[in-house]
């Protein structure tokens, strides 16, 4: 053996070993991801119903919806991919395996995003896809290169937003092992909530989820500059571009409660 | 076999939810805060238009917050029978050889996990709600009465539709591919998703003939004072036909498992 690999090396390990191990019940894994399209396309048609009533909704079209449902759906989903392993957290700390991960001589967090990977989770991907290229499709959109770089921007930066999040789930299921659910709201919450237009939830709401939680910038903020829409709130215009800095801020902040609850980890023992 | 023992049955499950405070606490937050995004979301459809499938404001609100009140007692996220898991295990062994009636024992546990549910995690989601937007709560006792028995039939088809998905795990070494599907199905029939009162023609008239349509869509109709007489009659019956129907169903599925079941020695 040589030298223990480094963070990617572990991280990508775990995944190979995980994917291989949900390969192994073929039967259930065909039918999971059948299911995890079909649940991810049932939200989606749930959207068409609700414009099936209406023609507008916080002041965007079903076009301008569809994309920015489809922008944060796909970031969520890319997040889940690559870090929602965290969520499994609780349980391996109940069991006592979370010292498993503990001894080896690689990287913990590498480890844990990886934990209980499965392919099934780029299922949920294609609706959301779908979504997004249907949006700028049917949208009247005044095509720039700036709007059209911030397409896969706004997607990366969701992506870190949700990251960041995934972490803090991490470290609140060391913290907290049994009220995990409650999680939720901020994980899957921030999901639903950033999947329709933040002028739905009032001045207060949007402000919190702004500067607060900074759900905004998963899509909201640079949906805005690409639709060409104002501001409800009248933020200055530097802020559409602001989301990596809230993303690296959110980053520093989930990596210092990661540390501080395995400082606080004290393994069950036996 | 007598009733008091599957009463017991049910408050021992009843008790093993109690123990599980932080979970319990979790779904609260959860449901609470998915209720307060969807009513602001159905806030912004009704503002453009006063009535949608015979609701208002006020009635979609409160559809809402029940809505999100039935997630516990009706266990339309999870499967929460652990059938699979002992069938894995082989304890299922034991559950066969129990001097009680497979699906009746089954039932009395699930029963047992509902009225906790009822009482610890339902309250608090419509207190918020009521407190926080315009929210119709019924002033005479009969319609609770009534309710409560929408509510009591809607779990019993909540169960049966359950039971048959976990069952499943006698022929598949892993069911989460069709309790998954169930749970899919009964999220969007169930009026979870998007409230029942917005599908188009043709879907709502399938929606709410198919047993989903018991768990959200008839214990709020029921809340909701539009059903009485006749009409609550006929809801009633809705709801016990599905139940004894999908019961009969997972009784046939009961006889076919326990014939495919092999003992190992030990």
């Amino acid at each position: 053996m040589g030298e223990p690999p480094g963070p990617v090396g572990t991280y990508l390990a775990t995944v190979r070993m995980w994917g291989r191990s949900a390969m192994q019940y073929r039967a259930s894994l065909i039918l999971l991801m059948v299911n995890g399209t079909l649940i991810a396309g049932l939200e989606l048609v749930a959207l068409l119903v609700v414009f099936g009533n209406v023609r507008s909704l916080g002041g965007f079209t079903l076009s301008e919806a569809l994309y920015l449902y489809g922008a944060a759906q796909a970031a969520f989903y890319i997040s889940d991919l690559m870090f929602t392993g965290t969520e499994y957290l609780g349980e391996r700390i109940r069991m006592g395996t979370f010292d498993a991960l503990l001894v080896r001589p690689v990287g913990v967090l590498p480890q844990v995003f990886a934990d209980q990977f499965t392919p099934r989770r780029f299922c949920p991907l294609i609706p959301a896809g779908g979504a997004v290229v249907a949006g700028l499709v049917g949208a009247p959109i005044h095509w720039t290169w700036l709007r059209a770089a911030l397409v896969p921007y706004t997607l990366l930066t969701g992506v870190a937003v949700f990251g960041a999040i995934w972490v803090f789930v991490g470290a609140f299921q060391i913290m907290v092992t049994d009220a995990s659910e409650a999680m939720n709201v901020v994980t899957y919450g921030g999901q639903f909530m950033s999947s329709y237009p933040l002028a739905l939830y009032g001045r207060n709401l949007m402000l919190f989820l702004t500067f607060g939680v900074p759900f905004a910038f998963v899509n909201w903020q640079p949906t805005l500059y690409v639709l060409g829409h104002a501001d409800p709130l009248g933020l200055p215009l530097p802020l559409r571009f602001a989301g990596p800095l809230f993303a690296a801020a959110l980053w520093c902040l989930a990596l210092f409660a990661w540390r501080a609850a395995l400082r606080h980890h004290r393994s069950t023992g036996s | 076999m007598t009733v008091p023992l599957y009463a017991l049955i049910a408050r021992q499950s009843f008790r093993r939810y109690v123990a599980y405070r932080g979970a319990m606490l979790g779904g609260i937050v959860a449901n609470t805060v998915f209720g307060i995004i969807k009513a602001l979301i159905v806030t912004a459809i009704w503002r453009q238009r006063a009535v949608i499938g015979g609701y208002d404001l006020a009635d979609v609100l409160t559809y809402t917050f029940v809505a999100q009140a039935m997630i516990g007692p009706m266990s339309v996220l999870t499967n929460n029978l652990d059938i699979p898991s002992r069938v894995r295990s082989g304890d299922i062994g034991t559950d066969l050889f129990r001097p009680v009636d497979f699906q009746a024992y089954w039932l009395a546990q699930d029963l047992g996990r509902a009225a906790f549910s009822v009482v610890g995690r339902s309250v608090p989601p419509f207190v918020a709600g009521a407190l926080l937007f315009r929210v119709r709560v019924p002033l005479d006792p009969r319609v609770w009465a009534a309710f409560a028995v929408a509510v009591a039939l809607g779990v019993l088809v909540s169960f049966a539709l359950r039971y048959l998905a976990a069952m499943s795990a006698f022929w598949l070494l892993d069911e989460k591919g069709v309790t998954g599907f169930m749970n899919m199905l009964t999220m969007f029939f169930g009026g979870l998703t998007v409230p029942l009162v917005l599908f188009p023609g043709w879907l709502g008239d399938i929606a709410t003939a198919l047993p989903w349509a018991s768990l959200i869509l008839v214990p709020v109709n029921v809340f909701l004072g539009k059903l009485s007489g006749a009409a609550l009659g006929g809801a009633y019956l809705f709801e016990a036909a599905w139940a004894v129907a999908l019961l009969a169903a997972g009784r046939l599925v009961t006889i076919r498992a326990r014939q495919r079941v092999v003992m190992q020695g030990g």
